[in-house]
């Protein structure tokens, strides 16, 4: 009897899927990366107009968001085969070595973004300042996307996968 | 730490291609014997990629050829000139 795939093996076989080869280009990628940073800057813009809006349409308005934002997010994990997200288990000597490169980079990338973050925080809070509250969402919800997808980031547009 | 790929000269030369097409293997195919993803026979054969030891081993098994006939690290004599030893006759 034959064991049964486990969840990364499966996960691996689907983000391999060969049906998305158009998907693993070097223009393809930079369009899926551009899409997702149009999708962060569209939802930073709602959550900030957010006030303004109808509850209906802001709630419409994320869920729009929402799905866009797991359609690029799945492309661009599935142009560099989910080497940045699946367990070394699953990857082969030359695909673990580029998740540590990957690893190494993104670290680098987070530390900036967290600095940012922080210091957006501290001016958004400093009485020479009055930030709405909105503002107050927008920096930690957007940071916090932009730091989970940094690795997928880094491996679609400087890796060779 | 030192580049995987370097600029000018490669870090090993390899037969892996000819071998291959020798025993009409895909890259599929060999993948699957050595246990690696297909794209990683591409990047060997283009030396892009500098295997481990225990990958060399495994890809000389499937191709049943000792590693010396598929990796080295200095060139390989074409594979004319080991058959008919032109390069000897050509001096």
């Amino acid at each position: 009897m034959t064991a049964s795939p486990t969840y990364q093996q499966r996960r691996a076989a689907r983000l391999d899927d060969p049906s998305m080869e158009y998907l693993r280009t070097p223009k393809a990628r930079r369009l899926l990366a551009a899409g997702l940073i149009g999708v962060l800057v569209a939802e930073a813009v709602l959550i900030g107009t957010a006030a303004l809006l109808p509850i209906a349409v802001f709630i419409g308005g994320m869920m729009v968001l929402i799905i866009a934002m797991v359609f690029t997010l799945g492309g661009l994990k599935a142009s560099t085969r989910g080497v940045e997200e699946l367990s070394p288990d699953v990857l082969d000597e030359r695909q673990a070595q580029i998740r540590g490169l990957v690893y190494s980079m993104s670290y680098k990338v987070l530390s900036v973004v967290f600095v940012i973050t922080v210091v957006l925080m501290l001016l958004a809070q400093s009485p020479g300042w009055a930030a709405p509250f909105e503002v107050m969402v927008i920096i930690p919800v957007i940071s916090w996307q932009l730091i989970i997808t940094i690795p997928t980031f880094v491996t679609a547009l400087r890796m060779k996968v | 730490m030192k580049k995987q790929v370097p600029d000018e000269q490669p870090q090993f030369y390899t037969r892996l291609p000819v071998l291959r097409a020798e025993r009409g293997m895909s890259r599929k195919e060999l993948a699957e014997l050595a246990g690696v993803h297909y794209q990683t026979i591409g990047y060997l054969e283009r030396g892009e990629y500098s295997p481990s030891l225990v990958l060399a081993l495994r890809i000389a098994a499937a191709l049943a050829v000792p590693l010396d006939a598929v990796f080295s690290l200095t060139p390989f004599a074409s594979m004319a000139d080991q058959l008919y030893n032109t390069e000897g006759e050509n001096r």
